[in-house]
């Protein structure tokens, strides 16, 4: 009885690890999240490119707020990255966070690369870099006070 | 025990199902003959805004990763929105902020300009949310006749 179960657990584990998106919350305003988030890429080798407000540019026209913003991130050695590993990647770059106000907070999240990573097997390893790169910015981010 | 070796099963086959739906191209692409990067930019921005779509900035791919003279002059994005569409989607899920805002990526070779788009119809395969994907299935729509357009 116990094999089946476990083997359902790992399925289901599984199924959750491919799907989930690499994410991190804490508390504060977008603006302290942006400052925490500068210093986390700095720290790894990355730069802020922009950050898209899209809840200014929806509440300038009218339209309720939806407490998002995208910030794009990346770093210079990413690019020859994707051309060595498959240049269908460079449509990835700059790479982006979703940044969510929620109740508790600021949440960020990473695009989902493992449909990229199943699609493109060969470029497996490099969009397992970035994604481990941003899951190490993210859990800087969340442990800076 | 029976029951449970039905649920795995069951998950089993969702995941093939899932596989088996991966019948969406992860690109949309158009090649602008005879034309460079400046001609196509245009060219593009004209067919965003025919579609009802707002032009939002262009920048080099490696845009502030590098000083302004190394910008590489080959490889440019264009961003662009409908703020109709993104309040829509907004309100209806969050998971949309993944194909926000709309990108085409231009990349100059010899005898012309590729344009390509990630297609926001495989990008929402993935939620497994049928009325999130009939709308990306018409963004789809909308990236197409914009990809065409600007070749005219």
């Amino acid at each position: 009885m116990k094999t089946p179960i476990f083997a359902l657990a790992l399925i289901v584990a599984t199924a959750q690890a491919v799907a989930s998106p690499v994410s991190a919350s804490k508390a504060g305003s977008m603006q302290s999240a942006l400052d925490d988030l500068s210093l986390a890429l700095i720290d790894h080798g990355y730069q802020l490119v922009k950050v898209q407000p899209i809840d200014n540019a929806l509440v300038k026209r009218g339209y309720a707020d939806p407490g998002i913003r995208i910030a794009f991130v990346g770093k210079e050695e990413q690019i020859q990255q994707a051309l060595a590993a498959d240049p269908a990647l460079l449509n990835l770059l700059p790479l982006r966070l979703t940044m969510e106000k929620g109740a508790d907070g600021i949440r960020i999240s990473s695009d989902d690369l493992a449909q990229w990573r199943e699609r493109m097997p060969s470029a497996g390893p490099v969009l397992q870099k970035w994604e481990d790169e941003l899951a190490a910015i993210l859990s800087d981010y969340r442990s800076i006070e | 025990m029976a029951s449970l070796f039905r649920l795995l099963l069951l998950l089993m086959f969702s995941g093939l199902t899932g596989a088996s739906q991966a019948a969406e191209p992860a690109l949309l692409t158009q090649f602008l003959e005879g034309r460079n990067l400046d001609q196509a930019t245009e060219a593009l921005k004209q067919a965003i805004g025919a579609r009802n779509f707002t032009f939002v900035r262009q920048q080099a791919i490696d845009s502030r990763l590098v000083p302004v003279d190394w910008e590489a002059k080959s490889v440019r994005i264009v961003y662009f929105c409908n703020f109709d569409l993104m309040d829509a989607a907004l309100r209806r899920s969050k998971l949309t902020t993944q194909i926000m805002p709309c990108r085409i990526t231009l990349i100059e070779v010899d005898k012309g300009v590729n344009l390509i788009a990630v297609n926001p119809a495989w990008i929402s395969e993935q939620w497994n949310a049928p009325d999130l994907h009939s709308g990306c299935q018409q963004l789809k729509q909308d990236y197409l006749a914009i990809l065409e357009e600007a070749a005219l």
